[in-house]
């Protein structure tokens, strides 16, 4: 490689022009496409070689500083991942490494990539949104936009734009994989900047419930395990208080949560019944919820009794169902008309 | 709104035939894609059956789906059917080396050295892309009937059975793993190790099938899970073998793995380079011995059996999803409408409504009962429609607004008494826009 590369002695800048030229002529219509995909793979590894070194070369700073100056300035990024369905297969992991790397790099402690993206391109974030409405690139797009969302001020962009919630329909693309990642994407969103999550929770309190019940409620068994395990994580963020209130006093989820304790996963139970402990050990619970649980006072001691917890191998899991059902016995009796 | 081309996948799109393999968390079998008569390999994985997140297995799934790689058993895609996730991956119609290796008893050197070099292939490919094999043997080597070689059973069985393993009692058989793999752990972030442990597996590997066995096969794999570790490298030894086979043993099973070679590196090993040339030769030489190991299996008719029986996902299409075991009250919203009602003027719309939601609520026997008490146990579709009026009802401002949509409520509630179903469909209908 190290003699290819002084044969070739482009400038950094050089490839970033040379690879945007290409990429602008990549059209599936084109007899001559091939020739440009095979020129864009060819400058995309230029690109990562200039990045990341290769057997004999290591990377320099200057000359990254000097790359990441012309992507900005050309709005290379934006170029790539607007065409990324024209780029070959492995090109476009070449695309991913190319922008992860700009992303994390920083100077004076700020990525410059962030501000690029959040002040002049918020485009590129849209069209990373979106990406799971394509087959081929929607594995990368989320990749890509995963590395984004690590940076709380693209989260806040990401959690705010309207194209957030198109994440709840995603989830239920028929392509598994794409489904999967996007439900990754989601979960990321809502569980890495706390405080960020914690505001938005307590602002979108209703759209937000409406739309993880529904994947609960989910016909795809991954999606109701993955739709559960996220809701449990941000049911035990203390930061979520305000969210966490409105939840569990609204007896629509106390349903919800009681049927998953009646399904046949085991596993399902097991969530189902880290979501439900909290109705019950909530100290001042709304008048519908309470009404609910006294209702079913003997359903739930009957099913408490019942509930395998040995399969679990959870120590602690002996200990929260026998509080649970200490609680459960309390519970006024109700009068039925019967 | 996209993929409109694309309905989802089902087991229906797929012929299932027989079970080629089984493993911890599943059986594969080999199965005919009914809309292109393309043979695959499904492996079947049971979701429920361990406490796993399923973050582990989708994840696995992406990895799978980013690799493209002639040397590499390609995924064609999943889904996912009650608590059973179908993964469905290229079919190799030579079966696995393991196989050959069962008929053969041992390998011609030439044909070792042409597997060795396209799984060494397969490793630049897979390290390339950050991945490490994890479980490189004979058995994960599959071949073509043209004799293609490719790795198989990374990440999805991989991956989630060696963490399963550490959890469970240990299973696997430790002949083929580096001696840091055992003395360090999983992952390379722990500390632990990385790629090189596949050329470790792959020198193992080698001897394998060149001799018809790992080395110290003859022990108990637990005792010598110490031994490796503790042990000088094995070394291949006899006349039978040439220098070169001898030699590239040695380079791949060194210790230290920071010395060992890279897959790379070994492409130009002796050993495999010379293979240049006589390619197509070698090639044939495998190739006949696949057909006629194929035949013989053929003759015998061997049929492996599945660990779990196949009817339990095919047939059960009728089989409702979510069996409610305990029967649920939730007539909450009803008792207080009922409740609130009472206290208002209107008399005779609380007695009907009183007659149609007790029902709903108390007897079985009721004729008049809209829907079943059975479907009482949940929130059924229908009675959604209800309660949604309810709530309609309570925006209403003015004692006009809500007489009409109490009138609404109890029309509903005739129509849905004269068409049963009815309220449920609008419901269904309802969900379908949003």
């Amino acid at each position: 490689m190290a003699f290819l590369f002084k044969r070739n002695p482009k400038t950094p800048q050089d490839i970033v022009r040379a690879l945007n030229d290409s990429v602008l002529k990549l059209d599936v219509n084109s007899d001559n496409n091939k020739k440009y995909q095979d020129e864009c793979a060819r400058l995309l590894a230029q690109v990562k070689v200039v990045l990341h070194g290769d057997d004999e070369n290591d990377p320099q700073p200057d000359q990254i500083s000097h790359l990441a100056q012309e992507v900005y300035a050309t709005d290379c990024l934006y170029t790539l991942i607007a065409n990324l369905k024209k780029l070959s297969f492995d090109s476009r992991k070449d695309v991913l490494i190319l922008f992860s790397t700009l992303l994390r790099r920083q100077i004076a402690g700020k990525s410059p990539t962030v501000d690029y993206l959040i002040t002049q391109r918020p485009e590129i974030i849209a069209m990373l949104i979106k990406g799971p409405e394509s087959q081929e690139t929607g594995l990368i797009c989320g990749q890509i936009l995963r590395d984004c969302i690590k940076f709380e001020v693209i989260n806040k962009y990401v959690i705010s734009s309207p194209l957030f919630w198109n994440f709840f329909k995603y989830v239920h693309l028929p392509v598994f994989e794409i489904a999967t990642d996007s439900f990754t994407t989601l979960h990321d969103s809502l569980t890495i900047h706390k405080k960020l999550v914690s505001e938005f929770l307590a602002n979108n309190y209703d759209v937000f419930t409406t739309q993880i019940n529904k994947l609960i409620q989910s016909n795809n068994y991954v999606t109701k395990r993955q739709s559960v395990r996220l809701l449990s994580e941000l049911v035990l963020q203390r930061q979520n208080q305000a969210f966490l209130n409105k939840y569990f006093d609204d007896s629509t989820n106390l349903k919800i949560i009681m049927f998953l304790l009646s399904d046949k996963s085991k596993n399902l139970q097991l969530e189902g019944f880290h979501i439900f402990k909290f109705f019950v050990a909530k100290p001042k619970k709304s008048q519908k919820v309470l009404d609910i649980l006294a209702k079913n006072k003997e359903n739930f001691i009957e099913f408490f009794n019942a509930f395998d917890i040995h399969s679990f191998n959870d120590v602690n899991l002996a200990d929260e169902r026998d509080y649970i059902l200490m609680e459960i016995q309390k519970l006024p009796e109700i009068e039925r008309i019967s | 709104m996209f993929y409109q081309t694309h309905t989802p996948i089902t087991i229906k799109q797929y012929d299932i035939f027989q079970c080629i393999g089984k493993g911890n968390f599943g059986d594969v079998y080999k199965a005919k894609c009914l809309t292109n008569a393309q043979d695959v390999a499904i492996k079947v994985v049971n979701l429920d059956e361990s406490n796993e997140d399923v973050k582990a297995f989708t994840q696995e799934i992406q990895f799978l789906s980013r690799l493209r790689n002639p040397y590499i058993t390609s995924y064609i895609e999943t889904f996912v059917k009650d608590f059973n996730m179908f993964i469905v991956m290229e079919y190799c119609g030579g079966g696995s080396c393991s196989d050959l290796l069962r008929y053969a008893k041992k390998l011609p050197e030439d044909i070792v050295a042409l597997i060795i070099r396209d799984v060494l292939k397969g490793l630049v490919y897979l390290h390339n892309e950050k991945k490490v094999h994890r479980d490189i043997k004979s058995a994960n080597i599959l071949l073509t009937e043209y004799g293609e070689v490719k790795l198989a059973d990374f990440g999805v069985s991989g991956e989630i059975t060696l963490t399963m393993k550490k959890r469970n009692t240990f299973v696997g058989t430790p002949f083929w793993m580096a001696p840091e793999v055992i003395t360090r752990g999983k992952s390379s972030d722990e500390g632990g190790y990385n790629e090189k442990a596949d050329i470790w597996s792959t020198g193992i590997t080698t001897i394998e099938l060149v001799t018809g066995s790992p080395p110290l096969a003859q022990y108990d794999p637990m005792k010598i899970l110490f031994d490796i570790p503790k042990k000088r490298p094995p070394v291949l030894v006899g006349i039978n073998f040439s220098d070169n086979i001898k030699d590239f043993v040695k380079y791949c099973l060194i210790k230290d793995p920071k010395a060992r070679p890279r897959a790379k590196d070994l492409l130009h090993h002796q050993f495999v380079s010379r293979l240049t040339g006589r390619n197509s030769s070698v090639k044939a030489m495998l190739v006949k011995m696949i057909r006629d190991k194929n035949m013989q299996s053929l003759a015998t008719g061997k049929v492996k059996k599945p660990k779990y029986p196949l009817e339990r996902f095919v047939d059960s299409d009728s089989e409702e999803q979510s069996s409610a075991k305990v029967q649920w009250d939730f007539e909450t919203f009803k008792s207080e409408f009922l409740r609130r009602r009472s206290s208002t003027t209107n008399k005779e719309v609380y007695k009907r409504y009183g007659d149609n939601y007790s029902s709903l609520q108390v007897s079985a026997s009721s004729p008049l009962s809209p829907i079943s008490p059975e479907s009482a146990v949940g929130v059924k579709p229908g009675q959604l429609l209800f309660y949604c009026v309810e709530q309609v009802y309570h925006r209403g401002r003015t004692e006009a607004t809500q007489r009409t949509v109490e009138q609404l409520l109890v029309n509903l509630l005739e129509y849905e008494h004269e068409l049963p179903g009815l309220c449920e469909a609008i419901v269904e209908e309802l969900s379908h826009v949003l």
